[in-house]
């Protein structure tokens, strides 16, 4: 004879789902990876209550997706790791750039950096965090985040600027930083 | 000025609601719900809660039914099911779950969702039976006949107990069972089954235990002797005893074999004494730890 399902998580579910879904939608970008990550997310929530933390809250579970994006980052990264010849290797000097980006196409170019690269500026500059958080969100120190968003920046430069005068992004085929077969 | 990230600030995003595909949607509120399910305490069987209810069985069949509310109508009529809680009704009006305990058991169900595979029986194919156990199968089966359901076997007597089966207006199968009532199980060889309680003041003993434990005492057979009420194993108190002690007494299939085993292993035993309940025989092992041997009737 079990008492029915707790409604407080379900209810919540109702009015949180579009929230936790948009949030792993724009930065993921595929809408496939953002029902995994969203299931993700909830049963963490599940769980989260039976073990009595009582979390539940948009706040909450918007945070747990995003330690489920970094997650799966991660994991790609890790596949990728054997395929990549190296992290960029770039030139960690960085000039001026005095672009205005185009929401849509700096979407597109993020999908095509390497995962590390990605996290590291979605969580900066998507999710707008301070790079102390960035750095604990990633597991690195913030001297090797702020590394990494340095190269990730000239990555991301050199990629953006390539689209500009290649209208049909799709054959943007660009070589020079291999990502294991992603682009 | 040179700021690498300018451009970059440009790209902040604050979270912006996307309704998924309500498919999708569906789907893991369904997988949430059955989640919660499940982290529901698993308490064994058959162990009573402290509000008397009986505890929640680990696994619950949980049927998908056409018209949900209706066969909970007909569950109650036929059955004298009863409805736990409050059913939930989603948006589409469709029932999302339902409780019910029929006989004392629990019963979950809900409408059909065919977009995540679960659907009601077909007319005359079923995969699961549900099985009854009801005080009065040919009362039960005539009663479910009578609202409707189809008899596909009359109420016959079999080695476990009488048995018929019927179909639901749902379509689902129910066995209905009155089990042959199992014979009483007895104690196991080695089981614990009598504790004695020698002490020199048998009263006084009874009146400490009952201050303590809540026992209920009534007078033995001998001077002194109380015989403990409802506890298991049995417990005995005799007085008149100079040196406290508590003497348990072991079941044993024969008392003969084991005398002799107690001899072997360097033990004592004493004489095989006819008793009410059977045979028995006072030993001490062989660190001269007293105990009874008891070959019930």
């Amino acid at each position: 004879m079990g008492p029915p399902p707790d409604p407080g998580l379900l209810s919540l579910y109702d009015r949180a789902l579009p929230e936790v879904y948009g949030y792993l939608l724009a930065r993921c970008g595929q809408r496939a990876l953002a029902e995994d990550l969203t299931a993700e997310t909830f049963l963490a929530a599940v769980r989260a209550e039976a073990d009595g933390g009582g979390p539940t809250s948009v706040g909450w579970l918007i945070g747990t997706a995003r330690h489920k994006l970094v997650d799966h980052w991660r994991r790609r990264e890790r596949e990728q790791r054997s395929l990549r010849l190296l992290d960029g290797g770039a030139d960690d000097a960085e000039d001026p750039w005095d672009a205005r980006l185009d929401a849509l196409r700096a979407q597109q170019v993020l999908e095509r950096l390497t995962p590390a690269q990605r996290a590291a500026l979605t969580l900066r500059y998507l999710d707008d965090l301070p790079v102390p958080r960035v750095a604990a969100l990633l597991g690195r120190t913030v001297h090797a985040t702020e590394a990494l968003l340095v190269r990730s920046r000239i990555a991301f430069r050199r990629r953006y600027e390539a689209t500009d005068t290649d209208t049909d992004t799709d054959t943007d085929t660009e070589t020079t930083e291999p990502t294991g077969g992603a682009t | 000025m040179t700021d690498p990230e300018r451009p970059f600030r440009a790209l902040a995003r604050p979270v912006t609601p996307v309704e998924p595909d309500p498919a999708f949607a569906a789907a893991l509120r369904d997988r949430l719900r059955r989640a919660l399910l499940s982290q529901q305490p698993a308490v064994p069987a058959r162990t009573p809660t402290p509000g008397g209810r009986p505890a929640m069985s680990p696994l619950i069949p949980y049927l998908a039914v056409r018209d949900a509310r209706a066969a909970i109508a007909w569950y109650v009529d036929a059955f004298g099911a009863r409805e736990v809680g409050d059913h939930y009704v989603m948006d589409d009006d469709r029932i999302g779950h339902a409780e019910l305990d029929v006989a004392g058991a629990t019963l979950y169900l809900a409408d059909e969702y065919p977009e995540l595979g679960l659907t009601g029986p077909e007319e005359g194919k079923t995969s699961v039976s549900l099985h009854l156990t009801v005080s009065d199968v040919d009362a039960a089966v005539a009663r479910a006949e009578a609202v409707g359901a189809t008899v596909t076997r009359r109420p016959a007597d079999a080695p476990y107990g009488r048995t018929g089966a019927i179909v639901d207006p749902y379509g689902h199968h129910w066995l209905l069972q009155t089990p042959t009532r199992p014979p009483e199980p007895g104690p196991r060889p080695g089981d614990a089954v009598y504790l004695t309680l020698q002490v020199p003041d048998g009263a006084r003993a009874r009146d400490f235990y009952e201050a303590v434990l809540g026992w209920s005492a009534a007078p033995g057979r001998v001077p002194d002797g109380w015989q403990v009420e409802g506890t298991t194993p049995m417990i005995g108190i005799g007085g008149g005893s100079s040196e406290p002690g508590t003497v348990p007494m072991y079941a044993v299939d024969d008392i003969e074999v084991a005398v002799a085993a107690v001899r072997t292993a360097g033990g004592q035993a004493g004489d095989i004494e006819r008793q009410s309940y059977g045979l028995s025989a006072l030993c001490r092992d062989d660190q001269g730890l007293p105990f009874w041997l008891g070959q019930l009737a």
